[in-house]
């Protein structure tokens, strides 16, 4: 069975944004998983630039509650 | 100059004129350290990601200002910090101007949305289990097919 390769983008570089904020929840979704870890560059293929951005942002929404430092599933 | 955005929760079952009573004493505070706000306008009622002072929703309200006396500034953080009626504020340093806004798109609005998105990876998800037993068939396919060539 062969391996199906996908290729990666960069999220951003794609939709033109250069800013994150970290007010924008819905987008910052993107980049955590069910549990409410920030997933690896690896894995959404965003920049090392943006990467580092994307990183900066969730944390600050987490601070103030807009994003689970960690979503049990029990709510 | 340096612009600054603190965006603080306060209680959700306060009233409107509560709210009001709020934002013009935090105001006023500020404005003894010589600063000018630029905005201060309430973002909406959200619930929380997780609970603050058993709180399970807060009433966010943004404050974007332009530094005064930064002297002066740490009498104000620690106000807010002691103040009761604030559940929680976060100050962000700005690189540039931000434009004066009137109203802010509600952060409910967007909550909806997000549990669109959990339904769609729910459903990525089940795709995935459903991998391993293609898999496990693959080779099996194989085996015979090397019996064929023997």
């Amino acid at each position: 069975m062969a391996f199906q390769t996908r290729k990666k983008f960069c999220y951003f570089k794609e939709n033109g944004i250069t800013e994150i904020d970290y007010k924008d929840v819905k987008l910052l979704r993107r980049f955590v998983n069910d549990q409410g870890k920030i997933m690896p560059r690896r894995v959404t293929g965003s920049s090392a630039k943006m990467h580092r951005k994307v990183v900066r942002a969730i944390k600050r929404s987490r601070t103030i509650a807009l994003m689970p430092f960690v979503n049990t599933g029990t709510e | 100059m340096r612009y600054y955005e603190i965006l603080y929760i306060i209680n959700p079952n306060f009233e409107q004129g509560k709210i009001d009573e709020i934002i013009t004493e935090v105001g006023g505070k500020l404005e003894k350290t010589k600063s000018t706000i630029i905005n201060h306008i309430i973002w909406g009622k959200n619930r929380l990601a997780y609970p603050i002072k058993n709180q399970k929703y807060g009433t966010y309200i943004l404050l974007q200002f332009q530094d005064g006396n930064r002297d002066k500034m740490n009498d104000f953080y620690t106000w807010m910090k002691l103040n009761t009626l604030v559940l929680r504020h976060m100050t962000i340093r700005l690189d540039n101007r931000p434009e004066v806004v009137e109203m802010i798109e509600d952060p409910v609005k967007d909550e909806s949305m997000l549990e669109m998105d959990d339904k769609s990876t729910e459903s990525t998800v089940k795709d995935d289990d459903i991998d391993p037993e293609q898999i496990s068939e693959a080779p099996s396919s194989d085996e015979s097919e090397n019996e064929e060539n023997k």
